[in-house]
């Protein structure tokens, strides 16, 4: 009984140390990079549009692939149910609900984890073997101020330009996609889909997105910096660093997405 | 721009003590215990050990990459234990250091990491900065490689633009962890002409370096500190101006 409450305490512990260690990475480097006047901003810049260039511009094709087919399924799964029990017109309320609010941004997120999170901890976790981040403080450079503000800037940028595309070519790529075998109007979709659009969308969009492509970067910065000496620790908290953004991804999605269904199910009186 | 004067400065370093300095690794045994010494300016100093460890430790608490454990390191009258980032940021463009190996920025070119220091601090327009990074390449008769990665070219290469870097802020102050690996004579006889040009031209006082040649140790040092017993012992060296550094 001991045993359990000391592990759990332990946990627990651990937990906190590990959140208030990235919240202070988070804070410190946006405080190197906006209160100190030493800074080069311009260099700054320069990291923020490589990160979104090798973040979101060359996950374009994957990302439009897996839209694709995301988008597809659901058209077609969804148009041929839906229209066995009368109800078509529903078909816009699924898409926006479906990609738009959940497929969307988790999707994206998964795919900026594999691709660009195990980039970011592995380079950074190289950079703390190779001693090149010793050598920027030597050059009177903030790491984190040069390697990780950037990253993050950069990197919600990215998953918010990815998610938006995601959700474009899912909707309206899925349609065509699936054309050839589904018989719905082109105006009758468009028409549902406009019809279904709200302004709390945008809002779930924006704070979903934000905060996915906040917490993947930020986790894989603080588990590449974790790295001390050795080359054999790089792959350690690469995989630590996927299991982390994935599992707090998934988990502010659906504390968000509850809370948002909460709201509507308050709003309209069931509660 | 070799020939320029370096620019004038706000303060410069006239004092480098240790207090009762302790330092080690978590985990490991003290490299230092309770060091109290003044370290002699306007010389080279030469960081010697009998194959006790803590020479590179030595000079990364000389250059504020490691703090001490205990005790206190006093750059003119101010413990810079205590200092921050951005508080140790003027001493630190002040201080040049070049690592014994690595260290390279490997996602950019030789001219792109030595330049790097004066495009973020925004010290010289980027054709002023790069001019003056391929000055110091030549030096080392590298030149040719200045627009290759790290990872493209030979050890020697890599240290030459490890070593041109430590210079291109034109500090008061350098410190080589170990110059002398992987470098040929030719290549180390250029770096003891870049000492004398930063001497003469840019304001260098102080050098502190470690050496895997005794010879090149020799060559280039006034002043000797020899690690032992986790402390330091002072020499003063007659100077070698001649001879072989091989």
């Amino acid at each position: 009984m001991f045993t359990f409450v000391d592990d759990l305490g332990h946990k627990v512990v651990g937990s906190l140390r590990y959140t208030y260690q990235v919240f202070l990475m988070v804070y410190l480097s946006m405080r190197a990079t906006f209160f100190d006047q030493a800074q080069g901003l311009r260099t700054i810049i320069s990291v923020v549009s490589a990160q979104i260039y090798f973040t979101g511009f060359q996950a374009l094709p994957l990302i439009s692939a897996l839209a694709l087919g995301a988008g597809g399924i659901v058209v077609l799964q969804f148009n041929a149910q839906l229209t066995y029990f009368g109800n078509a017109a529903y078909i816009g309320d699924l898409m926006v609900i479906l990609i738009v609010r959940e497929i969307g941004p988790i999707f994206t997120a998964l795919l900026v984890v594999a691709r660009s999170g195990t980039a970011v901890a592995s380079e950074i976790g190289s950079m703390r073997v190779n001693k090149e981040i010793e050598a920027l403080e030597t050059m009177g450079i903030n790491p984190l101020s040069y390697i990780v503000f950037p990253r993050i800037i950069g990197g919600v940028i990215s998953v918010l330009c990815l998610a938006f595309y995601f959700d474009v070519i899912a909707v309206f790529g899925g349609y065509f996609v699936t054309r050839i075998i589904q018989d719905m109007p082109f105006s009758f979709y468009t028409e549902a889909i406009a019809q279904a659009f709200a302004a709390e969308d945008v809002f779930l969009y924006f704070l979903k997105n934000t905060f996915s492509g906040m917490i993947i970067f930020v986790v894989c910065c603080y588990q590449g910096l974790l790295v001390k000496q050795s080359p054999h620790e790089i792959p350690q908290v690469t995989t630590k660093a996927v299991i982390n953004s994935i599992i707090f991804v998934l988990i502010f999605n659906i504390l968000t997405s509850a809370l948002f269904y909460l709201n509507q199910i308050t709003k309209l009186g069931l509660i | 721009m070799i020939e320029t004067e370096k620019k004038n400065r706000s303060f410069s370093i006239d004092m480098i003590e240790f207090s009762d300095m302790t330092f080690g690794f978590e985990g490991h045994d003290l490299l230092f215990e309770k060091v109290n010494c003044w370290f002699p300016l306007n010389e080279n100093v030469w960081v010697t050990s009998q194959g006790e460890p803590g020479r590179t430790s030595l000079l990364k608490i000389l250059a504020g990459l490691y703090q001490p454990s205990e005790g206190q390191f006093f750059i003119n009258d101010l413990n810079i234990t205590d200092m921050s980032f951005e508080e140790f940021l003027p001493y630190r463009l002040r201080i040049g250091y070049a690592f014994d190996n690595l260290s390279l920025i490997s996602n950019r070119s030789l001219l792109q990491n030595i330049t790097l220091p004066l495009r973020y601090h925004d010290f010289e327009p980027p054709d002023e900065a790069n001019r003056f990074a391929k000055e110091l390449l030549d030096i080392f008769e590298v030149g040719e490689y200045a627009d290759e990665r790290p990872a493209s070219v030979t050890p020697s290469v890599q240290k030459c633009a490890i070593l041109a870097r430590a210079f291109v802020l034109k500090p008061e102050m350098i410190i080589l962890d170990d110059p002398d690996d992987s470098m040929d004579t030719d290549q180390l006889k250029n770096l003891v002409k870049l000492i004398k040009i930063a001497r003469q031209y840019w304001g260098l006082k102080h050098v502190f370096f470690s050496a895997r040649r005794k010879t090149f140790g020799e060559l280039l040092a006034t002043v000797e500190f020899e690690i032992k017993n986790k402390s330091l012992i002072y020499r003063k060296r007659v100077r070698v101006d001649q001879g072989s550094v091989a």
